[in-house]
């Protein structure tokens, strides 16, 4: 993978350890990401991103931001434990914790994660120039990657800080996410599964509320995607919880594809709309309960599921009908984008094409909704200016 | 009732304290008999009717008793008490948890819930998405239907009698009413062999004769004051009172003591008829005092006593108990009881007139016991059992001939009670068995390969088969059907009660088998006179034969079943002829509470109280007790804690609060008092009646054992728990060896025989059952500080594994320190220990002792040298050839054979657990899981890499998100080999199976029953079919090691000389599978 060290342009092969693993996507021609030597560090011009950043559809602000994220990083140079201060814990995820850090020599927040890992130093570098893949991934929906090291038994990933933090806590915090607000998240979730598709078919995996942050600029970011088949491999533990994401032909071990990532966007957009996790699927009473309170109070009424066996549960999803969006608060193209992500056969399900094109997408993209300010209402952040996210202390 | 609603108010809130506590006992039994019993079982389905039932009288009594406290303290009402109650209720239901988290958002409290109508339950259920929504909504709609029933009766009730100057009408009324169907099937029925069983189940509470009430309220009027009294100067009537909680129960039970003391001067007259009402009567009334037991059938049968039961009828004990008192007396137990009464006559003794005159009362106590039931409806709605219960003692005297008669006699009770409208309960249990031995203790079978041995019902050779675990019977799998369920009898018990039941084929009842000559003889003759009834001491000669079948039961099981083998043990000492009837009713009562079976030896207590008191009287108590120890036993379904608190009050005399056995507790206690002086007296005194002072002594013992595993249940173990089991039995057999030493005459053959059997057995069951006793223990312990810990090297979920010195090398693994604050983790690790120190085989890891002292817990072992079979397969990725890969997999079935047949599942066999040292196999970490707790965290169960795929079908649907309150995953001897056939896949194609796949997805294939496919494994059929039946879905068809050792060593061996260095056939496979 790192051989070529040239190549920055073309989008890296999607790992090519996960695609073997999990019998992923149709692996394009593989192309060798590392614009970077041993741990991160970007050896890249900014021109050369520039000009990969024009390939893009985005807008000027959009582009400028990743610009500056990039003359950032380009500064950080090789991360070390020594250089992060530790600030606080974000929270912890499959496999590790998040911690909140200060990169020392550049005053720059970010959050790190820490996998513990006791793999032999084949394997470790392995994880790591797989990780590097995420140096190529610049795009407004996919957060920023600062670089990945090993120390000590942990791998870390760096990545940009994202004060509003993951939609799970959101939801918590708010009970449930206005459709408005959803369409935005869904626009932006979609674009950046277009594009790790599109540039480096790379898919997800692991589409879930708390894989979506959110900061007071009001940007919207997709993170966690697997990358590493090696890493995923490598986790002495993973959690098996409450709440499954996996589409049914995953959970079946049988062949699958960019379409599961559509299965678990549209399973956490009901997740997010009722602010319950909707397997089993809540009754109409407990519906009307949710959606009687006032909105701002849903999350006292929300019923948390009683605990099904895990088997259970995966047992619904695999063979019961998939939930729907029933209550008339919410607008008949909403509910039918999440219908048409819902099918249990993939081959039914609504590609990321035609979602992209779907009417309640075409609707959120003209809509103005102010992201920032709900994300900062609800979080009870400061607003803040789009700068600030990505360079917090300067 | 309501004089004692009146006395007790005072108390209403110490009364809902008590109830609540006997909820939570019950509701924790009814739980452990959904979760562990075979709920297919007829005996396991009884006895949660019975708790079933149990329960809604409790609630109800919960509820009234609130309601009335409200509107004295209506301001604070009870606040504690109404949060948990509906989550209480909800989980006594049964319905599954989806379930009741809607009910328990929905509804605040149990007064909401009932307040909903039918339609509104459904609609609350209806949407919830789990499968069991149908049976939830019959469950709770059932359930909600009695709660109202049973509510609204006590309501009447208290009322009525509040009102009315007669109380026994409307209690009896009360009764009937209540006795309805309260229960609601709440097992899973994956097997519904219900329907047969519920004809006479509704039948239950109805049959009671008001006649008989009638007959007992005048005794009761008449003797009112005096059992007032009597019930009042009691302490262990103090404890009743607590048992009973409610208010409500403390009128019943006040009205039963005061029947009490009726019966107790009824009994007094030797008398046959007067004598036969009094000690049922009594026994009635104690036992649905007690037990609150609805069994009211016992008065239309007991017309039959002369008749000969119908030998074959098998049936037994359970249903026995309901209605035994009459149908049994009558029919097996007829000729017993004549023979017996005609004993006691002869004898001095009075108690054997007054096991006589309890056998003939018996129909009269089973009309007695209507008024028992009203009582007992009042106290616990339990009296229906109760009756049956109280009837059970005696029939238990009554059948003493032996354990066959049991059977015998209980069947035809059976019969009878099957017929009668009247039958209460229901003994379905043994009943429905197809043979009638007295003797019903089930077989538990395990598939065994045995070279050459020969089936032990039609004699041929057989190379697979069954095998009993406890007794080691041996069948083949199509035989077994037809095996008798003789678990613990010795074959030759078997043959010669096959003999004598030939020989006698009149005598079904008598078929105790061996004893059959001993019996016939005294017993046929005596069958006449019922009332004599000393039954107990006359026996003689059966009961030799009982001590030996008792003895083996209880060395046999070291659980329950030996229990009601004691009581066969109690109702043979009995002399066969009073005796019979209490057998039948013991035996019964055994059966149905599976796990309280403890009645037995309450029934010797009562045998053995009448002979040393020779009072009458003291039969009466005694009969009281057994009635009520059997009726609550079955009814009260408090069963096993009951159980325990009686016996425990009992033996040490300490008369701890006994929930269930209010006024039993002060009887049982007398009459362990009586009958251990009437032990050592009746030896002496009745030279004559050997066999009798035996029986005695034996019961004594027995019950005593039954003590002791009681208070450790009560400590906290599970009464279940084979420990306990085997105390009593170790000890009752100690008794019984004693006692048939000192000889019986009439039974010499069998006395002779007893004592090595005993003691065959009990070195059998040592081998199954770790004496958890301190001082084995402490031979292995290991003080921390003599440990010279050096490196780590490992890590588990339990904790750190260290190399250490301590005479040599050697590893000790640490505990993590969290294991401390947990009380019963600590003795889930000294189980775990015991179990280690007996295991030593080649193929295990030495065990060398622990560190038991906290904070330092650890275990030692010899240290293994090599590396683990994973190292050698995922790490180094060494190829094994398939001779080596059999040779390994040989020597892990033998190590695993080992184990399950001490009795040990590893529960985490894995690669990372097999050393594999210069060639040979070392298994470690056997036995440790359920010490270990599984990681549990906001994010749900962690899951380690490379554990799920050990993980067998049944074990990946148990696996909870969140931390259960009750562990544990069903860890099996099927699971394990489980565990193999996925080791068996690595060795094979040095991966795991599902590799890479998410934890998801693999728990939902194994737990749909997907394999991972074979394919690409390139391999003969043969060891393709091992793993296949390795991974079999169902556990039951999963080989054992035994027979999976002999199909590894059919494996063609190839080039068995030297194999080369890199097995072609194995990596080619191995690659080609992924």
């Amino acid at each position: 993978m790192s051989k070529n060290k040239l190549n920055l342009t073309l989008p890296p092969g999607a790992v090519d350890a996960t695609v073997a693993a999990s019998q992923v996507v149709p692996t394009p021609p593989f192309k060798t990401p590392s614009g970077t030597d041993l741990l991160g560090k970007p050896k890249t011009s900014i021109e050369a991103l520039t000009e990969t950043l024009e390939e893009l559809e985005m807008d000027d602000s959009a582009r400028n931001r990743i610009k500056v994220f990039l003359s950032q990083k380009e500064k950080i140079g090789e991360l070390s434990d020594e250089d992060l201060e530790k600030l606080g814990e974000l929270g912890s995820g499959n496999g590790g914790v998040v911690m909140k850090v200060r990169h020392i020599p550049t005053e720059l927040i970010m959050a790190r994660k820490l996998i513990h890992l006791e793999v032999k130093p084949a394997i470790k570098k392995q994880i790591i120039r797989e990780l590097k893949v995420l140096h190529e991934c610049n795009f407004p929906h996919i957060v920023g990657f600062y670089g990945a090291f090993y120390s000590d038994g942990e791998i870390s990933i760096c990545m940009e800080y994202m004060d509003g933090g993951s939609l799970d806590l959101i939801l918590k915090r708010a009970g449930r996410i206005p459709e408005s607000i959803l369409g935005k998240i869904t626009l932006a979730v979609l674009k950046g599964l277009s594009y790790l598709r599109d540039k480096h078919a790379i898919m997800h995996r692991d589409v879930k509320p708390s894989n979506i942050l959110v900061n007071s600029s009001g940007e919207i970011k997709i993170c966690d995607f697997g990358v590493s088949g090696q890493l995923i491999d490598s986790m002495a533990n993973s959690f098996v919880g409450t709440r499954s994401y996996m589409s049914p032909e995953r959970l079946q071990g049988t062949h699958y594809s960019v379409q599961s990532d559509i299965w678990s966007l549209g399973l956490s957009l009901v997740e997010m709309a009722i602010g319950m996790y909707p397997i089993p699927p809540p009754d109409a009473s407990t519906l009307e309960a949710i959606f009687n309170d006032n909105p701002e109070d849903g999350q006292q009424t929300v019923v948390e599921p009683k605990v099904m066996a895990i088997f259970e549960l995966l047992d619904y999803i695999v063979n019961e009908p998939p939930p729907r969006l029933e209550h008339k608060t919410f607008t008949d193209e909403f509910k039918d984008f999440v219908d048409i992500c819902l099918k249990k056969n993939p081959d039914e399900r609504a590609d990321l094409k035609t979602l992209l094109n779907h009417a309640w997408i075409r609707k959120a993209e003209v809509e103005e909704v102010d992201i920032a300010g709900w994300v900062c209402k609800t979080m009870d952040l400061p607003p803040s200016t789009p700068k600030r996210n990505t360079s917090p202390q300067q | 009732m309501t004089t004692t609603t009146a006395e007790t108010a005072p108390l209403p809130v110490n009364d809902l304290d008590v109830i609540q506590d006997m909820i939570d006992i019950s509701a924790d039994r009814l739980e452990g008999l959904r979760t562990q019993c075979a709920t297919s079982a007829t005996l396991t389905q009884q006895e949660i009717r019975s708790l079933e039932t149990k329960l809604v009288r409790m609630f109800s009594k919960l509820l009234l008793n609130k309601a009335r406290l409200n509107e004295r303290i209506p301001a604070s009402g009870l606040p504690n008490t109404t949060s948990t109650e509906l989550k209480k209720w909800l989980r006594v239901v049964g319905i599954s948890q989806e379930s009741s988290y809607i009910c328990l958002n929905r509804l605040s409290t149990l007064e909401q819930l009932l307040e909903q109508s039918d339609e509104e339950l459904k609609q609350l259920l209806g949407n919830n998405p789990s499968y069991r929504t149908d049976e939830d909504i019959r469950r709770l709609t059932t359930a909600m239907h009695n709660l109202r029933k049973c509510k609204e009766s006590f309501g009447n009730l208290e009322s009525d009698i509040s009102n009315t100057a007669t109380p026994n009408n409307a209690l009896s009324e009360g009764k009937e009413q209540l006795t309805e169907q309260l229960f609601w099937d709440s097992w899973d029925r994956h097997h519904n062999h219900h329907h047969h069983h519920r004809s006479s189940m509704g039948n239950i509470g109805v049959t009671s004769s008001p006649r008989a009430h009638r007959i007992i309220t005048k005794h009761a009027k008449q003797h009112l004051h005096q059992s007032a009294g009597n019930s009042r100067q009691s302490p262990s009537h103090d404890h009743s009172c607590k048992a009973t909680s409610t208010a409500a129960i403390n009128n019943v039970i006040e009205d039963s003591s005061s029947m009490q003391g009726s019966t107790l001067t009824l009994t007094l007259t030797p008398s046959p008829p007067n004598s036969p009402f009094t000690p049922t009567s009594l026994i009635s009334t104690f036992s649905t005092a007690c037990s609150g037991g609805s069994s009211a059938n016992g008065t239309p049968q007991r017309s039959k006593p002369a008749g000969t039961p119908p030998p074959m009828k098998k049936h037994q004990t359970l249903l026995s108990n309901l209605q035994q008192n009459t149908p049994t007396h009558i029919a097996s137990i007829g000729p017993a009881i004549s023979a017996s009464q005609q004993d006691s006559s002869m004898f001095p003794l009075s108690k054997s007139k007054s096991n006589g005159s309890q056998f003939r009362d018996t129909p009269l106590s089973s009309t007695g016991s209507p008024q028992s039931h009203s009582l007992g409806q009042s106290t616990l709605g339990s009296s229906t059992t109760a009756s049956n219960k109280s009837t059970l003692p005696r029939s238990r005297l009554n059948t003493d001939p032996s354990p066959d008669s049991f059977s015998s006699a209980s069947s035809d009770v059976f019969a009878e009670n099957n017929n009668n409208p009247n039958n209460l309960q229901v003994p379905r249990s043994p009943g429905t068995l197809p043979l009638g031995m007295g003797h019903t203790i089930s077989h538990r079978f395990a598939k065994v390969f045995q070279v050459m041995s020969t089936c032990d019902l039609c004699q041929k050779q057989m190379f697979f088969g069954l095998k009993c675990r406890e007794c080691k019977y041996r069948c083949h799998k199509d035989c077994e059907p037809n095996v008798p369920p003789s678990c613990g009898l010795p074959s030759g018990f078997v043959d010669e009660f096959k003999k004598t039941f030939n020989d006698h084929v009149g005598f079904s009842s008598l078929q105790h088998t061996q004893t059959g000559a001993n019996t016939s003889p005294v017993l046929r003759p005596q069958r006449d006179s019922s009332s004599p009834g000393s039954s107990c001491n006359s026996s003689s000669p059966s009961s030799p034969a009982l001590f030996n079948l008792q003895q083996q039961h209880s060395t046999s099981h070291p659980g329950n079943v030996f229990i009601p083998s004691s009581g066969n043990m109690m109702s043979s000492s009995g002399g066969g002829s009073s005796s019979t009837s209490s057998n039948m009713l013991s035996t019964p009562s055994s059966f149905h509470k599976q796990s309280s079976q403890f009645n037995f030896p309450d029934v010797t207590i009562t045998s053995n109280c009448n002979q040393a008191i020779g009072g009458t009287t003291q039969t009466l108590y005694s009969s009281q007790n057994s009635g009520m120890e059997s009726t609550s036993g079955e009814l009260i379904s408090l069963q096993q804690s009951d159980y325990q608190d009686s016996n425990n009050s009992i033996s040490s005399s300490t008369n701890k609060s006994n929930h269930g056995s209010e006024s039993l507790s002060y009887s049982t206690v007398v009459t362990c008092v009586g009958s251990y002086h009437s032990s050592s007296n009746s030896s002496t005194v009745i030279a004559s009646t050997n066999s009798t002072v035996h029986s005695i002594s034996s019961s004594i013992v027995s019950s005593t054992g039954s003590f002791y595993p009681r208070k450790l249940s009560s400590a906290g173990v599970d009464k279940r728990d084979p420990f306990t089991e085997l105390a009593d039995t170790h000890k009752s057999n100690d008794s019984d060896k004693t006692v048939s030493l000192s000889g019986s005459t009439s039974a010499s053959t069998d006395s002779d025989r007893t004592p090595i059997r005993l003691d065959s057995t009990e070195d059998g069951d040592s081998g199954n059952w770790p004496r958890q006793n301190s001082l084995s223990l402490k031979e292995w312990d290991i003080p921390y500080s003599d440990l010279l810990l050096l490196e780590s090297i490992g890590k588990g979920r339990f904790g750190t594994v260290h190399r250490a010195l301590w005479h040599g090398d050697v590893a000790v693994k640490l505990l993590k320190e969290d294991y401390l604050d947990d009380e019963h983790m600590l003795e889930a690790f000294k189980l775990e220990v015991a179990n280690f120190k007996k295991t030593r085989h080649e193929n295990l890891v030495l065990f060398m002792g622990a560190c038991m002292n906290p904070p330092h817990l650890a275990i030692v072992t010899s240290l293994c040298k090599g590396n683990t079979l994973y190292t050698y397969i995922h790490v180094r990725r060494d190829k094994f050839t398939i001779n080596r890969t059999t040779l390994v997999a040989q020597q892990i079935s033998q190590g695993m054979g080992y184990l399950h047949a001490r009795g040990i599942h590893h529960k985490d066999l894995r690669t990372k657990n097999i050393f594999l040292e210069n060639g040979k196999v070392i298994i470690t970490d056997f036995g440790l899981f359920s010490s270990t707790k599984l990681l549990y965290c906001e994010m749900g169960l962690g899951v380690p890499n490379g554990w799920l795929c050990y993980l067998g079908p049944e074990l990946m649907r148990a696996l909870l998100p969140r931390k259960p309150t009750e562990e544990i995953l069903p860890f099996s001897k099927a699971s394990d080999v489980y565990s193999f056939g996925t080791v068996w896949y690595e060795l094979l194609c040095g991966e795991f199976p599902f590799k890479s796949q998410p934890p998801e997805s693999v728990i939902w294939q194994v737990g749909r029953g997907m394999k991972q496919t074979l394919a690409n494994l390139q391999t003969s059929r043969d060891v393709k079919e091992i793993l296949m039946l390795c991974w079999s879905f169902q556990a039951d068809d999963r080989p054992d090691f035994a027979k999976l050792l002999s199909q590894l060593e059919r494996l063609p061996k190839k080039r068995l000389a030297r194999s080369p260095s890199h097995p072609v056939q194995l990596s080619r496979s191995a690659e080609s599978v992924f």
